[in-house]
C-alpha cells in the first residue's frame, strides 16, 4: 500500500521505469543518446545529431568510424526488423552536421592547478587525457611511438579515413595538452612522474611494456600505488569502445581523487548496464535496416534509417488513461507531486486538482508492467486530505449531498416483500439506477418478486461508494453501517445489486451480494426480452475488472437475447473507467470529457454496459449505449436524466413503490408556488449544478418573505438563499403569479454577521 | 477610508421589494474558510439585504474561493 512517507514514495517511484534510458543508451558504455540522435536525424537535423555525438564522445570522428556498436545487440527495433544502425548514423552526423563554432564543454570549466600525466596515447589514453583536459586539468600525454593513436593507426583507411583521425588528434593540441612522443616510460621514470604530477594514468598497453606488477581496482581503475591509475582492458583483442569507456572511467576517478571526493559513490550506472525500460513492439510494423549504397549513408539514407527508430519509451499506462495524459507528465513525477502536495505546510497545494481528478479505477495497475497504481496513490492522498481537513470543501460537496439525499428520507427504504415477513433476497438498485431509470427498477422488482421464492425485500439507498471516492473513510463506514443495519433488519438476505460498484462494495463489506445478471442467468431471461439482433460492443465496468464470470455472464445473456458481441481493445481487466468513478465527472470536466471520448472512440458499434453510470456517461456524449437490463426487460430508450431529474426520480421511485407495491397512503409534497423553467434554462442550471429543488426553495422563501430585489432596467427580480454551504441566486420574472426562472448562479462565500438571507444580525 | 476588495454601486437600479427603498452602496464582509474580505456592495439600507452580481460571484469570488481552498 502507498503511504505518504519518503520511503514508500521511493518504493513507488522505483516501480515506474519510464525515465530509464532506452536500451541502446544503456548498453552504450558512453551512454550516447541514440534515441535523441535518431529524432534529430529523422528531421534532417544533422547538426543537432553531431552535437549529441560530441556531447558523449571526446573523439567523435574516430569513434563514429571504429566503434564496435554494442548498442546494436540491444536495440528494440530488432523485434520488428533489424536493429537501428546507430554507428552509421553517428558517422553521418559527423559528416553532414556543422561543427559547433564556440563553447565546447571546456569553455565553461575553470582551469585547475593540478597536473596529470597520461602514459600511452592509444584510444584509452587519448580519452583519459581529453576528458581530464575538459575538466580543467593540466595534462601531459606521453607516447612511446612517434605519433599518437596506437592501434587506431592500423585501422584501414576505408574504415577510418586519415583525415578523420587527423581532425580528432588535433584536439590534443587544441585543448592545451602537452604531448611527448617517442618517449617510452620505464618503471624508474614512472616513479619520477608520480613524484612530479598530482596523478598519473598508465594505459594497459604501456603498463605491459613496463612489466609492472600492480593490483587494479576494476570499478575505479585505482591501483595499489598512491596517485597511480591504470588501464584495465586487454591490449590485444579489446574493443575501441571499451578503451574509450575505460579512459572516461579513469578520468572520472582521477578527477574525484584530486577533488578529494569518494571514488566509489554512485557509479553503478557508469558504463554499460541493462535498462528496465518497458517498450512494447507488438504493434510496430517490421522494417529492415537501410543499407548504404556506398560505404556511408547519404543524408536521405540516414534520415530513412533514423525513422526506423521507434523512440523507445513506456506509454503503457498513458495510452490507457486520459487522466494520466491530461497533466503531460508520468506517474513517477505524479507520485512525487502528490507527496509534495501532502507535505507542504504553507502555500498553495497545486496538486489538489490532479489528485481529485483520477477515477481510482486501477486500470494503470493492470497496464503497467510493474503494477504502478496511480489510483491507490490518489486515494491515499484524498484520505489524507480529508483527515487533515485539507480537502477543498467544494470538491465533493455536490456528490456527498447527493449521497446524503439517497440515504435520507427522500429515498432510503428497507422493507420485506408485501405479505411476507421474511426476505431471502433484497433488491438493492443503488442510488444511480434509481436516479436514472426508476421504471426499470420497478420492472425488475416486479419480475423478481414474482419469480423468486422466499421473499424479495427492497432496500433503497447508496452503498457509500461516493464517500469512498471522496476519501472520507469515516463517512463510508457510517453509510455502510446504515445499509448493514437495513440488511440485518430484513434478516440478512442476499443482496441483488443492479450496479457493479454496489456489488463490489458489498463484497468488500462481507455482505452477501449477487449482481443481477448472474441471478438472471440462473433464473432465465425475463418474459419481456424479445428476440433482438445487432452488434453490441461490451464496455466492462472498472469496479469489477477482475470478475471474469460476471463479464462472461453479461456477454452470454446479450447473446441469448440475440445480439452479437464485439470486444473492445480495452476490455475486461484492462477496461477504462467511464469517468464516473472516483467522482471525476463531478470534479474535472476536461478529464471527464477526454475519458468519455476515449471510451466511446474505441468502436463505431453501439455499446452495451452493465453499469448505469457508464451508460449515462456515454449517452451524454451522444453514443448509443444500452444497459443490459434495458435489453433484457425490453425497455424503450430513455434519455439521460439531468441532476434535478435524478433526485426527482429517486423521490418518485420511493413514492410509487410505497404506493403501488405496499399500498401506503402517501402523497408527494407539491411546491407552494407555481413556477416554470424553460429547457435552455434547465441546461444552464444543470451545468452550474443548481437543482430544481434549490430553485423551488429560493422561490418559496422569496414568495413568503418578499425578500426580492427588483432590477429596474432589466425588469426582473433576484432572490438568494443559503442552502448548505452555498448561496444560490436566481433571476426571475413573475407573470400572473407564476415564477418564470431565467437564470441561476451561486457562490460559497458568506456574508459575515449576516443571517442566511444576508441580513445583518 | 477602508480598502475594499471590490466596490459596486447600484446606481439606483435596484429596489428592495420588502422595504420599497432603493439599494445603496454599503459595506459588507465576505467570508470564506476563516478569511474575510470587506467589500462595498448594493444593500437595502433598511433590511440590509445584499446583492451579489453574477459577474462577481463567478469571477473574483470564485477565484478567491478556489485559492483559499488550495491553501
Ligand atoms: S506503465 Fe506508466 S507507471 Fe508503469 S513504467 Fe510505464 S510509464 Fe511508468
Ligand atoms: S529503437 Fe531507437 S531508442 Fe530504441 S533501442 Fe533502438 S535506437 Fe535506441
Ligand atoms: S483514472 Fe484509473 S487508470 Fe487513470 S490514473 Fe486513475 S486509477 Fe489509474
Ligand atoms: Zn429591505
Amino acid at each position: 500500500m502507498f503511504e505518504l512517507t519518503q520511503q514508500s514514495l521511493h518504493q513507488w517511484e522505483a516501480l515506474c521505469t519510464q525515465d530509464q534510458p532506452p536500451y541502446c543508451t544503456a548498453r552504450c558504455p558512453l551512454h550516447l543518446d541514440g534515441k535523441g540522435l535518431c529524432a534529430a536525424v529523422e528531421k534532417g537535423n544533422f547538426t543537432k545529431g553531431r552535437e549529441i555525438v560530441e556531447k558523449y564522445v571526446v573523439l567523435p570522428h574516430i569513434l563514429a568510424a571504429v566503434c564496435e556498436a554494442p548498442c546494436h545487440s540491444k536495440c528494440r527495433r530488432q523485434e520488428a526488423g533489424d536493429a537501428v544502425q546507430l554507428q552509421l548514423l553517428e558517422q553521418a552526423c559527423m559528416t553532414y552536421g556543422k561543427k559547433k563554432q564556440t563553447g565546447s564543454r571546456m569553455a565553461f570549466v575553470r582551469k585547475k592547478t593540478e597536473t596529470v600525466a597520461v602514459v600511452g596515447a592509444g584510444m584509452a589514453g587519448l580519452c583519459t587525457a581529453l576528458e581530464l583536459s575538459v575538466r580543467g586539468y593540466h595534462v601531459t600525454l606521453v607516447e612511446k611511438a612517434a605519433q599518437p593513436g596506437g592501434r587506431l593507426l592500423q585501422v584501414p583507411e576505408q574504415q577510418l579515413a586519415a583525415a578523420d583521425l587527423e581532425k580528432d588528434l588535433k584536439k590534443i593540441e587544441q585543448s592545451g595538452i602537452m604531448l611527448e612522443t617517442g618517449h617510452a616510460v620505464n618503471e624508474a621514470e614512472l616513479q619520477d612522474l608520480l613524484a612530479q604530477y598530482d596523478a598519473v594514468y598508465v594505459s594497459a598497453a604501456a603498463l605491459e611494456d613496463m612489466a609492472l606488477d600492480i593490483a587494479i581496482d576494476r570499478a575505479t581503475l585505482q591501483t595499489d600505488i598512491d596517485k597511480l591509475f591504470a588501464g584495465n582492458s586487454e591490449p590485444e583483442g579489446s574493443s575501441f569502445i571499451a578503451d574509450a569507456s575505460d579512459g572516461k572511467k579513469a578520468a572520472i576517478s582521477i578527477d574525484r581523487y584530486l577533488q578529494k571526493a569518494s571514488l566509489t559513490l554512485k557509479r553503478e550506472q557508469e558504463g554499460a548496464f541493462a535498462s528496465n525500460l518497458f517498450t512494447r513492439t507488438e504493434q510496430v510494423a517490421p522494417l529492415a535496416a537501410v543499407q548504404p549504397q556506398a560505404i556511408h549513408y547519404t543524408e536521405a539514407e540516414a534520415q530513412q534509417e533514423a525513422e526506423r527508430c521507434i523512440q523507445c519509451r513506456c506509454t503503457e499506462c498513458l495510452d490507457g488513461c486520459a487522466f494520466l495524459r491530461q497533466y503531460k507528465r508520468y506517474p513517477k513525477q505524479y507520485a512525487r507531486e502528490v507527496f509534495n502536495n501532502s507535505t507542504i505546510v504553507m502555500g498553495i497545494h497545486g496538486a489538489n486538482g490532479m489528485i481529485n481528478s483520477c477515477s481510482l479505477c486501477g486500470q494503470c495497475k493492470v497496464l503497467c508492467p510493474n503494477g504502478f497504481d496511480m489510483g491507490e496513490i490518489c486515494k491515499v492522498a484524498r484520505q489524507d486530505m480529508v483527515t487533515r481537513g485539507k480537502m477543498p470543501p467544494s470538491t465533493h460537496d455536490f456528490a456527498l449531498m447527493d449521497m446524503a439525499f439517497s440515504n435520507g428520507d427522500d429515498y432510503f427504504l428497507a422493507r420485506h416483500q408485501p405479505g411476507t415477513a421474511e426476505s431471502r433476497y433484497a433488491l438493492f438498485p443503488g442510488c444511480q439506477m434509481g436516479a436514472s431509470m426508476p421504471q426499470l427498477v420497478q420492472q425488475v422488482y416486479r419480475d423478481l418478486s414474482q419469480r423468486l421464492d422466499g421473499g424479495v425485500g427492497l432496500i433503497l439507498g447508496c452503498c457509500g461508494a461516493i464517500a469512498d471516492w471522496a476519501g472520507d473513510q469515516p463517512l463510508l463506514q457510517q453509510e455502510l453501517e446504515k445499509i448493514r443495519a437495513a440488511w440485518q433488519q430484513l434478516g440478512e438476505p442476499q443482496m441483488i445489486t443492479l450496479c457493479p460498484s454496489c456489488y463490489a462494495a458489498f463484497q468488500q463489506a462481507d455482505i452477501p451480494a449477487v449482481h443481477i445478471v448472474t441471478l438472471l442467468s440462473e433464473l432465465g431471461l425475463p418474459m419481456q426480452s424479445g428476440q433482438q439482433n445487432g452488434v453490441l460492443a461490451v464496455h466492462d465496468s472498472c469496479t469489477t475488472r477482475f470478475d471474469r464470470s460476471l463479464q462472461d455472464t453479461v456477454r452470454a445473456l446479450a447473446q441469448q437475447a440475440g445480439y452479437t458481441i464485439e470486444e473492445l481493445p480495452y476490455s475486461r481487466e484492462k477496461t477504462h473507467c467511464c469517468g464516473y468513478g472516483g467522482l471525476t465527472s463531478m470534479v474535472n470536466q476536461e478529464v471527464n470529457q477526454a475519458t468519455i471520448q476515449q471510451c466511446i472512440g474505441q468502436s463505431e458499434s453501439d455499446y452495451l454496459t452493465y453499469c448505469v453510470n457508464c451508460r449515462d456517461q456515454f449517452r451524454s456524449q451522444g453514443k448509443t449505449t444500452r444497459h443490459i437490463l434495458e435489453l433484457l426487460y425490453g425497455m424503450d430508450d430513455t434519455p439521460v436524466a439531468d441532476i434535478s431529474m435524478r433526485r426527482i426520480n429517486r423521490q418518485r421511485l420511493k413514492y410509487q413503490m410505497r404506493k403501488e407495491v405496499w399500498g401506503d397512503d402517501v402523497t408527494m409534497a407539491e411546491p407552494k408556488i407555481q413556477y416554470h423553467i424553460a429547457d435552455e434554462v434547465r441546461q444552464q442550471l444543470h451545468e452550474c449544478m443548481i437543482l430544481e429543488s434549490d430553485i423551488i426553495q429560493i422561490l418559496e422563501h422569496a414568495d413568503a418573505t418578499k425578500e426580492m430585489i427588483y432590477h429596474k432596467e432589466r425588469q426582473l427580480y433576484f432572490s438568494s438563499l443559503r442552502i448548505g454551504n452555498v448561496t444560490f441566486w436566481v433571476e426571475f420574472t413573475i407573470q400572473d403569479g407564476v415564477y418564470e426562472v431565467l437564470h441561476g448562479y451561486s457562490h460559497r462565500m458568506s456574508f459575515e454577521e449576516c443571517d442566511v438571507n444576508g441580513a445583518v444580525l | 477610508m477602508a480598502q475594499y476588495y471590490e466596490s459596486i454601486d447600484p446606481n439606483g437600479e435596484l429596489i428592495c421589494q420588502k422595504c420599497g427603498v432603493p439599494f445603496e452602496k454599503m459595506e459588507v464582509t465576505l467570508a470564506y474558510m476563516g478569511n474575510s474580505f470587506p467589500v462595498e456592495l448594493p444593500r437595502c439600507p433598511i433590511c440590509k439585504m445584499v446583492y451579489v452580481p453574477e459577474d462577481l460571484a463567478t469571477g473574483k469570488i470564485l477565484r478567491v474561493e478556489k485559492s483559499l481552498e488550495d491553501k
